[in-house]
């Protein structure tokens, strides 16, 4: 035992403390991926099961069925969406599309600039794809840098003069960056900034975005236990496209994908 | 006396080696201490950005696919048949879908950027351009509250009026603060100020013209949809009654 820590204190004299400061450093780091990864992967377990289809699906192995059914299955979430009276989105990774639908009929049409999708939604098995693009999601949170409804209140003036000097400024919040996320029902997280080359002014609310997922997984690493993952998409749109999106969406607004 | 050894004085440094000597320590502390401070920084930098990269990374190299493809592009007799039934099934279910496309003109209106979209009864898009929407000011007088706001969602045309005449409602003398008149006065009545023609899409709300042609493009109504003349005409003579008014 005295040999050990002989041992130890020879150790800690000859590297110094700093040195052990950084090793203690880079094995959480590398604690913190492995607990990272290991919950990305329980992720795909639980996707894939919450969305495994009661009758096996048939001819799945096979590209052409498999396209017909994620295909099939789009067009029935889109007939789903058009019983509702509001927007509703869909978000449309195969053709880099994000459309507003309105009773079944495309109201707008933005052009994805760039996306990215966790890897956890690119490893699911097929069979939980076509039932994910099957089912419509609805949003529970909406988290963003721009205002849903741009209100303003005015007291009625008490004369002419100063009905005159009442001017409202216009639509001031046009200028503020976009950059939104939507908490999804289903445990999907959709995130949608306007595209970079306009600024990254909204990197406060990623910021936040990013220290909630650091603090769940610092939370279960605590406990011993495996962070709660969410799977997401980040979708770079241009400006006035972002915009437009997140005022037509209403609170919980419902949303489809088609991957 | 200590006599001089001339072999040890030649291996004592020089001063200008010293002072090199001294400055190389230096360096070499200024090297370790900003390689600290940039592994400091890493870290946060790591645990909030990069390790998403690395997680992917991760994932995908111990993610076995268990998704096995049959690449022959041959299907057995049964793979054919549900090929087949899932095709019906697809085209049938488009054709539905299909069917919540108007048969009728319509247009769409975003209320965001203040444009407008002019469909044809063949779906075809024959007109686009700026209209002006709510401006989502609420009045307030007192007790009373008048929102400013186009609403949203699927309306459709329930009337087509030519040379419309404005009936000024309370709440416009109450903005510039003018006493209201009697419901029948003669001030209530404008003409000229709606355009040539006016659009009724229930609840008050109006598509009509304006006289504040620089106006549009901004949200500055109270509720209607302002169009600019020439673009007024055209949508005026493209929609029927019960075209449908998709506003998002």
């Amino acid at each position: 035992m005295t040999k050990i820590l002989r041992l130890l204190i020879n150790f800690v004299k000859k590297f110094k403390v700093i040195f052990i400061f950084i090793a203690v450093c880079l094995l959480f780091l590398v604690a913190y991926t492995v607990v990272s990864v290991m919950a990305a992967k329980k992720q795909i377990t639980i996707i894939n099961e919450k969305y495994k289809s009661e009758i096996a699906m048939e001819g799945i192995e096979y590209p052409k069925i498999l396209n017909l059914r994620k295909e099939s299955a789009f067009i029935q979430a889109r007939l789903e969406l058009a019983k509702y009276d509001s927007v509703t989105l869909i978000v449309d990774l195969v053709d880099s599309l994000v459309l507003l639908d309105l009773k079944g009929v495309i109201v707008h049409q933005a052009k994805i600039i760039d996306f990215t999708k966790s890897e956890v939604l690119a490893s699911l098995s097929n069979e939980a794809v076509v039932n994910i693009m099957a089912s419509p999601m609805h949003i529970i949170n909406q988290t963003s840098t721009i205002v849903k409804v741009p209100k303003k209140i005015v007291i009625a003036p008490k004369d002419t003069i100063e009905a005159a000097n009442n001017v409202v400024a216009r639509d001031t919040l046009d200028l503020n960056p976009s950059f939104y996320y939507f908490e999804l029902d289903n445990g999907f997280e959709i995130s949608i900034i306007h595209e970079q080359k306009e600024g990254y002014s909204y990197f406060p609310l990623i910021l936040n975005q990013k220290i909630k997922v650091f603090k769940e997984t610092i939370r279960g690493m605590r406990h011993f236990k495996l962070p709660e993952y969410i799977p997401g998409i980040k979708i770079e749109l241009k400006k006035a496209d972002a915009k437009t999106v997140f005022r037509a969406l209403p609170h919980q607004a419902t949303v489809i994908l088609r991957m | 006396m200590e006599e001089l050894n001339p072999d040890k004085l030649a291996n004592e440094p020089t001063p200008s080696k010293k002072t090199f000597d001294k400055l190389i320590r230096v360096l070499k502390g200024l090297i370790y201490i900003i390689l600290f401070l940039l592994f400091l920084a890493f870290i946060p930098v790591y645990l909030l950005f990069w390790v998403d990269g690395v997680k992917d990374v991760g994932v995908r190299m111990t993610t076995s696919n268990h998704n096995t493809f049959n690449i022959s592009d041959s299907l057995s007799t049964n793979g054919i048949k549900l090929s087949k039934s899932l095709e019906k099934e697809y085209n049938k279910n488009l054709a539905k879908l299909n069917t919540y496309t108007p048969k009728q003109s319509f247009i769409v209106i975003n209320i965001s950027e203040n444009t407008f979209k002019l469909y044809n009864a063949k779906r075809v898009l024959i007109r686009e351009g700026v209209c002006s929407t709510g401006s989502y000011i609420t009045l307030e007088s007192g007790k009373k509250k008048w929102e400013f706001q186009t609403p949203k969602g699927m309306l459709k045309v329930h009337g087509k009026i030519t040379n419309p005449v404005w009936v000024r409602p309370d709440w416009s003398f109450i903005e510039e603060g003018l006493p209201v008149p009697s419901a029948r006065h003669d001030s209530r009545y404008e003409y000229g100020v709606l355009g040539d023609y006016a659009m009724s899409l229930g609840d008050g709300y109006l598509i009509h013209g304006t006289i504040y042609q620089r106006f549009l493009g901004m949200p500055v109504t109270h509720g209607c949809v302002r169009l600019g003349d020439d673009d007024l005409e055209v949508v005026y003579k493209t929609l029927v009654l019960g075209s449908k008014v998709y506003i998002y």
